[in-house]
């Protein structure tokens, strides 16, 4: 069975490095929830001052 | 030492949050003189609270041009003096102790939320700017009757 287009980009490149594409999505999801819920917070306190 | 060109973006991001979190935590320590309600490391013993000055006289007094110190102690189950009259607009430097156990002292709707520790003064300043009745409440279990520990301050 011949391989996808896609499928042997993939490979190629985890042939030199891995592919984080999906890691990076993960990681700015997660860090734009902490910095939003952070500032968040910090809003909230400076309101009630 | 090799890094995916993806990683660097992300470690650059935590980073410069790292820093943005701590830098404003810094401004407002010392350039806005945030501190903790037991910064002042005041202590007093509390089987004497009541002849210890200020203590023994809890009330407010004026400080200043807008700005009062309220004097107040905490105990099972209530806290001196019973009632305070604030005018609108003026800071007030919260002065407390407690007398017996650790007790709260938390205003809902405002920044002010501290614990009374026995033998120490804790401080917190607040400036009143919308006219009302403050409830004052104890947010540490002290006791059988802690839920009916408060008192009111009204502001006008």
């Amino acid at each position: 069975m011949e391989m996808k287009e896609k499928d042997q980009a993939v490979a190629a490149a985890t042939d030199e490095q891995p592919v984080l594409k999906g890691t990076f999505a993960a990681v700015l999801l997660l860090g734009g929830f902490l910095a939003v819920t952070w500032f968040a917070v910090f809003l909230l306190f400076l309101s009630r001052q | 030492m090799h890094i995916h060109k993806l990683e660097k973006i992300w470690l650059t991001i935590g980073i410069s949050m790292l820093f943005v979190f701590l830098g404003v935590l810094g401004v407002s320590a010392f350039a806005m003189g945030l501190q903790p309600p037991s910064e002042h490391h005041h202590m007093l013993d509390p089987a004497k609270v009541y002849e210890t000055a200020p203590f023994d006289k809890p009330g407010l007094r004026q400080t200043g041009d807008n700005t009062y110190e309220a004097v107040m102690t905490a105990f099972t189950f209530g806290y001196a003096p019973d009632k305070m009259e604030i005018p609108l607009g003026a800071t007030i430097d919260f002065v407390v102790t407690s007398q017996d156990v650790v007790h709260g002292f938390e205003i809902p709707g405002t920044n002010i939320n501290m614990m009374i520790v026995p033998g120490e003064v804790s401080h917190v300043s607040h400036k009143f700017t919308k006219p009302g009745e403050y409830l004052i409440l104890c947010n540490e279990y002290c006791g059988g009757a802690h839920e009916f520990m408060k008192t009111t301050i009204i502001v006008k």
